[in-house]
């Protein structure tokens, strides 16, 4: 009865929610927050709430849909490493100030995670693998929400668009990052395919590319068979399944694995136009789905005994904090080097550039990468995702003069 | 050919696992069912058949065992959901509304049922089996109807109404014999009325979700949550989600005057109805003890009865003889109901009146277009000769 109210009460909220916005248009915090999904997450966290016992099969169709999911964001962070795009597009000094950036803030995330190390033992819950938990973070407060959000804020002119603002090198790097940590920290030394083992950094890192490659390779072949038909997108559908189900037999993240065939498949293909276009319309409906069944892991966690509220609000702050901090700096180093002029709003405005699905899919993946004891965590970060998102800075007001 | 490559190579990585995971098998289902569809319309047949092939293969392959179809389940329940919820939401009021049709499915209905009650009668066949029987053999199958549907207006809403029809009675005489029987207590009637009025509800809410859903991605968003919901109920009601799902559809369906917009409906969705048929078809188990006598008489009794209501309801609807004949073979309703009446016999059934039916209609549809074009052959020697 708590899951039919829960709904219910979801269902009156989207009835009020788009009477009031017919009205009147959403604030720009408001808009951010729907754009980044949150309505959704706070649905699945209503409906996870509410459920008394997780039911075996939702369980089983609930971890294998956001396993999947997973692999196809990681293929969509892949198809936005196309090299022609980024230099054609793109001016090159846009290019070294957001990889200036990239690292500033990748770096002082890094030291940050390092000197908490005994807080993410002892109040975030975290059990092992501390160095993976670090290169996760890492990469969570890289990513950025790509393309970049533009808002409307009433009584002000529309924003600059900051030079290498659209630049998707943030969720490049992250990635990078997570594919290069994963095989040289992880704890288990070998991992089987089948019976066909594959030890140390370097057999995981070939046999996480090989099937990553395999996989853009059939992705690759489905699109040349079928450009923009709907049998297309239902062959990417079943090679993205089975892809995550080879991951999950041999235990290799499927965000790195997809990641490694849009890679492939971007630089391979001959229909590049129509590959974005239907993986974009594609994550457009599938990035609610995600969001709702995430939400329902944090609503039982939030519904459970170990929900720790203080922790969780100042986990989040932190994260916040950090990435802000990391993100100036970095700005700061390329307004220097680079001679980009910007005003203190538009660097302030870099900085809080918002987290996005990229951010969320990280977290979900360090669920099932790392052990904890409970999950405040992957709630605070998930919070901190959306916490970022309220972070906007207003464009100055018009002169009158 | 790449596409037969590509799933072939994913078929001979999961045989080589020791346990294969089950998304695996999830995905290689639906690649599987999408290249057998293109390789049934490379040889002019519906894609369906393409998918039930897939399904057959994978079925008699090693790769599904018993544990890993059911394992599988859950996946195909909110598959099945989609599809019920397709076809309850394509037929609307003015569907319904209209007699020329309504009178024409009659009596593509009805012909079957009585021939088959009347074939039934002569083997010692149960009262009420014999309804079951006869009212599942008027169904047909509108999902085989991929490449009639675009050409042939009637056929696809006479296969609709062909099959509420079949769905409804085989509903009231299941419901009749529950109430009948006594299997029906005062506590189990309460709770059946509390899941009709939640279900009620939910419909309404649905209805006014669906009416301010503008936008592509939040209407399939939309209907995956709500076949989502449909499996979930289903796994609680232990009703088969194909059937709650249709009925939530229609009812969703006749909610609005003239049913809801094209774009508002599920899209058809080729890799979920795939996905769908070949893990039903994959289930089949083949040992089948013995055949019963009634049976061949029964398949007879179809086949001559979808044959002799085409031609009758050719009387009121005016339709040539391309509009009915997609509608002889029959699908997943008639295939999940029968399950339930028969299910030793349930696979041989298929394999006659979905599969065998299937395969006739493109050589059926042969003689039929040779003798009309030997019939104007003739007219036009004969107005030469005048």
């Amino acid at each position: 009865m708590a899951f039919i109210l829960s709904l219910i009460a979801g269902f009156g909220a989207f009835f009020v929610g788009h009477q009031v916005f017919r009205r009147t248009p959403p604030y720009p915090v408001i808009d951010s927050l729907r754009t980044g999904r949150a309505h959704y997450l706070l649905l699945g966290v209503l409906v996870g709430m509410s459920l008394p016992e997780i039911d075996s099969p939702f369980e089983l169709v609930r971890s294998n849909c956001i396993g999947a999911m997973l692999l196809y964001f990681g293929l969509q962070a892949g198809l936005s490493t196309d090299h022609q795009h980024l230099r054609v597009n793109r001016g090159i000094s846009a290019f070294y100030a957001q990889a200036t950036i990239v690292l500033a803030t990748g770096g002082f995330a890094a030291l940050a995670f390092l000197a908490s190390d005994s807080v993410l033992y002892q109040d975030l819950g975290l059990l092992q693998n501390l160095p993976l938990a670090i290169a996760l973070l890492t990469s969570f407060v890289l990513t950025a929400r790509f393309p970049a959000p533009f808002f409307f804020w009433p009584n002000r002119p529309l924003a600059n668009r900051i030079p290498g603002q659209n630049l998707s090198l943030s969720n490049i790097a992250a990635m990078a990052v997570l594919c290069i940590a994963f095989p040289v920290l992880t704890e288990k030394p070998v991992f089987y395919f089948g019976s066909l083992p594959f030890i140390g950094v370097l057999g995981v890192m070939l046999f996480t590319i090989v099937l990553g490659g395999l996989g853009g390779i059939a992705l690759d072949f489905s699109f040349r068979s079928h450009r923009t038909s709907g049998r297309a997108l239902s062959l990417v559908m079943g090679i993205v399944i089975t892809l995550f189900g080879l991951c999950q037999t041999s235990g290799i993240p499927p965000l790195i694995v997809g990641f490694f065939a849009g890679i492939w498949l971007i630089h391979t293909t001959v229909a590049k136009r129509e590959i974005v276009e239907i993986t974009t319309r594609t994550t457009d409906a599938l990035e609610p789905i995600f969001f709702v069944l995430f939400g329902t892991i944090i609503g039982e966690f939030v519904a459970g005994p170990s929900f720790f509220f203080i922790p969780l609000f100042f986990l989040a702050f932190t994260m916040v904090l950090v990435r802000v901090m990391g993100r100036i700096i970095g700005c700061a180093i390329s307004q220097a080097v680079w001679q980009i002029p910007q005003t203190w709003r538009e660097l302030f405005a870099a900085s809080c550039h918002p987290q996005g699905t990229l951010a969320v899919a990280v977290v979900a993946q360090a669920l099932y990468l790392l052990d904890f004891q409970h999950n405040t965590l992957v709630a605070g970060l998930v919070l901190a995702v959306f916490f970022g998102q309220i972070v906007l800075i207003p464009p100055a007001r018009q002169s009158h003069f | 050919m790449r596409l037969l490559c590509i799933t072939l190579g994913i078929g001979i990585a999961i045989w080589h696992l020791p346990s294969p995971p089950l998304m695996a098998l999830v995905g290689f289902l639906i690649t599987a069912s999408v290249v057998g569809a293109r390789l049934g319309n490379h040889v002019k047949l519906p894609g369906v058949i393409g998918m039930i092939a897939a399904g057959f293969a994978m079925g008699f392959s090693p790769l599904i065992t018993p544990e890993s179809h059911a394992g599988l389940q859950p996946f195909a329940d909110i598959a099945m959901a989609w599809v019920g919820f397709y076809f309850g939401t394509s037929l609307s009021r003015p569907f319904l509304a209209n007699s020329r049709l309504l009178a024409g499915s009659l009596c593509l209905y009805i012909s079957p049922v009585l021939i088959t009650v009347f074939a039934l009668v002569f083997f010692r066949v149960p009262l009420l089996h014999t309804l079951q029987l006869a009212i599942l053999s008027g169904i047909s199958a509108p999902v085989f109807l991929e490449r009639a549907e675009h050409t042939l207006r009637d056929t696809w809403p006479l296969s609709l109404l062909v099959a509420t029809m079949g769905l409804f009675l085989y509903l009231l005489i299941d419901m009749g014999d529950a109430i009948g029987g006594n299997r029906i207590s005062l506590d189990l009637a309460a709770k059946i009325a509390l899941g009709v009025l939640i279900g009620l509800v939910g419909i309404e809410l649905s209805h006014h979700w669906l009416r301010r859903i503008r936008t592509p991605t939040g209407q399939f968003t939309s209907w995956f949550a709500l076949s989502f919901l449909i499996a979930l109920a289903s796994w609680h009601l232990d009703v088969q989600p194909l059937i709650l799902a249709w009925g939530a559809g229609l009812a969703l369906s006749c909610r609005t005057k003239r049913g809801p917009r094209p774009r508002a409906r599920p899209p058809k969705a080729e890799a979920l109805i795939g996905f769908a048929l070949a893990h039903y078809v994959s289930g089949f188990d083949w040992h089948i003890p013995s055949i019963p006598p009634h049976f061949f008489a029964l398949v007879a009794a179809v086949v001559l009865g979808k044959i002799a209501g085409g031609l009758l309801s050719r009387r009121f609807t005016a339709q040539p003889v391309q509009a009915w004949l997609p509608l002889l073979p029959q699908g997943l309703f008639a295939i999940v109901c029968f399950e339930v009446v028969s299910p030793a016999t349930a696979p041989l059934y298929f394999a006659c009146t979905g599969v065998g039916l299937s395969l006739l209609h493109p050589l059926v549809n042969f003689v039929v277009k040779k003798i009309k074009n030997g019939r104007l052959r003739a007219r036009t020697h004969r107005t030469q000769a005048v």
